[in-house]
């Protein structure tokens, strides 16, 4: 019987990715799924050499390696494993239509970093096509289906072909590795729906919602310690992890 | 002066435009002076004319004392007594603070409305925000607030029906005035109308639409960056003026700083309204 999925990737390679204590990341998610009637996958391998492609393009293989391992599936969540959710989240794939690919949008933090983003890969990869800055998001929450199976192997080989563009984008102008691609990707062969904020809560230093009074768990649903939250992701994951144990 | 609006056929939607020039030494000194509203106006007039719409200055609040009752909440009381009293025959209407402009080819807003009163979510500071929640929470009976439903009082667009709810909050105001100003000016100091306005919404499960277009509430500037620029392509246009339609001068270190930064972008655009 298919269930829906939930996946993370969680390459552990060098000496930083072992101490981002992402295991919290993990914890959290097990107990969500088991409490929503779903099941958590974590992919940990080298696909190919750290050099040739790095890990955050391993999202588009998400169809590949469940169809591997010959699992069932209805809807895929994908998670980066810097992110703890709420044990008390409702059920998101509820928020999913067939076809729809749902993310949050990108617009909460540093709009320097998003629109140069937008409008570099626009300009030097996507020959000027774009799309409302607002409809960019981030790619550490993105819920999807079946339906986008094609496109994600549309990304595998757009990547193989144009990986010295896009590495050369990424070392020089340094606007996002996969992200900005996923954004494209979606806007030009899918149903984009934006989920609110509560669903991947970015930047959470900038909108002041993080302390040790742990407000940022009172704001939303899913919290994604990215943009250099301080002093780590690790430290911030296994304490709201821990503070929403004793809830 | 508001004239009456004659031979009016057919109903308009209104801009109520929040301009009040206080004469309080301690509100222009907060403020920072009130020359801001001059160029606000400028380019709210000529969005209104270019889309029908009937550009209403607040400018004069029902009660003149502006210190113990702040025209942010005055102007809740006097939205709908004004344009009725002028005589407008009204469909929707906007109310906006004069801390904005609106970019020369803003849409019209009016058509993305929905709901009793269509508004913008604020979540630029949690901490902000929950402090101003909490600290109303008893006052309120230990309503449980829910902090994902905050939205901002800067920029409303609401109906007739809205009218109610905007008279039970007048009489809320005057019933609790001094707990309210108790509050909001000695225990919590975060805000003036919104906290209340906020919880009401709530506790009367208000229909309230969050989802019209983003750029049409560009606020924190400075926060999240807006006044950057792709100097990667080498193109020196302001992000803020590229993608935002409304763009709103707060959340500044200096309350001074706005009329500044609001002439300087003024200056910078002025030409794409004549």
């Amino acid at each position: 019987m298919s269930k829906n999925i939930v996946y993370m990737v969680n390459v552990v390679h060098d000496e930083r990715s072992k101490s981002q204590k992402y295991e919290w990341s993990v914890k959290s998610w097990k107990n969500w799924c088991k409490n929503n009637n779903a099941e958590l996958y974590v992919f940990d391998q080298l696909l190919y050499e750290i050099d040739y492609m790095a890990p955050q393009w391993y999202k588009t293989f998400i169809f590949d390696l469940l169809d591997e391992s010959e699992v069932e599936y209805d809807k895929i969540l994908y998670v980066d494993s810097d992110t703890i959710v709420h044990p008390k989240m409702p059920n998101i794939f509820d928020l999913q239509s067939e076809g729809e690919f749902c993310a949050v949008s990108n617009r909460f933090g540093s709009m320097d970093w998003v629109l140069r983003s937008l409008e570099n890969y626009s300009k030097h990869v996507f020959e000027d096509f774009t799309f409302p800055y607002y409809e960019y998001f981030n790619s550490g929450v993105m819920l999807f289906d079946k339906t986008h199976k094609p496109m994600l192997k549309s990304m595998q080989e757009f990547y193989h072909t144009n990986r010295e563009l896009l590495v050369q984008i990424q070392t020089k102008l340094g606007v996002g590795k996969d992200q900005p691609v996923f954004n494209f990707f979606v806007q030009k062969e899918s149903k984009l729906k934006m989920l609110p904020y509560e669903y991947n809560m970015q930047d959470l230093m900038r909108f002041e919602a993080i302390g040790s009074d742990m407000l940022h768990t009172r704001c939303g649903w899913i919290y994604h310690f990215n943009c250099g939250v301080t002093p780590s992701p690790g430290y911030w994951m296994e304490q709201t992890y821990k503070y929403l144990e004793q809830q | 002066m508001i004239k009456k609006q004659e031979n009016l056929t057919t109903k308009r939607n209104v801009l109520f435009w929040v301009g009040i020039k206080s004469t309080e030494p301690y509100l222009i000194e907060k403020h920072g002076g009130f020359k801001y509203l001059d160029v606000s106006r400028k380019s709210w007039e000529w969005w209104c004319e270019k889309n029908d719409v009937i550009f209403f200055p607040y400018e004069t609040p029902g009660l003149s004392e502006t210190v113990e009752h702040k025209p942010t909440w005055q102007r809740w009381f006097d939205v709908f007594d004004q344009i009725e009293a002028a005589g407008i025959d009204y469909n929707k209407i906007a109310v906006i603070d004069g801390s904005t402009l609106v970019k020369w080819d803003c849409p019209n807003f009016f058509d993305q409305a929905k709901g009793q009163v269509s508004a913008f979510r604020s979540i630029e500071n949690f901490r902000w925000i929950s402090q101003g929640a909490d600290g109303y929470k008893d006052f309120f009976e230990g309503f449980e607030f829910d902090l994902k439903k905050y939205i901002s009082c800067g920029f409303q667009v609401f109906g007739e029906s809205h009218k109610q709810f905007l008279l039970e909050l007048k009489h809320f105001y005057f019933e609790n005035y001094e707990a309210i100003m108790s509050l909001q000016n000695d225990k919590v100091k975060r805000g003036t109308d919104q906290p209340v306005y906020n919880y009401m919404l709530q506790i009367k499960d208000v229909d309230v639409y969050t989802d019209m277009m983003p750029s049409l509430m560009l606020t924190h500037l400075n926060r999240f960056d807006w006044f950057s620029h792709n100097w990667q392509l080498e193109d020196k246009t302001p992000f803020f003026i590229k993608y935002g339609h409304i763009w709103f001068y707060s959340g500044f270190p200096n309350r001074g700083d706005r009329y500044n930064l609001m002439q300087q972008t003024w200056d910078m655009i002025k030409e794409n309204y004549e």
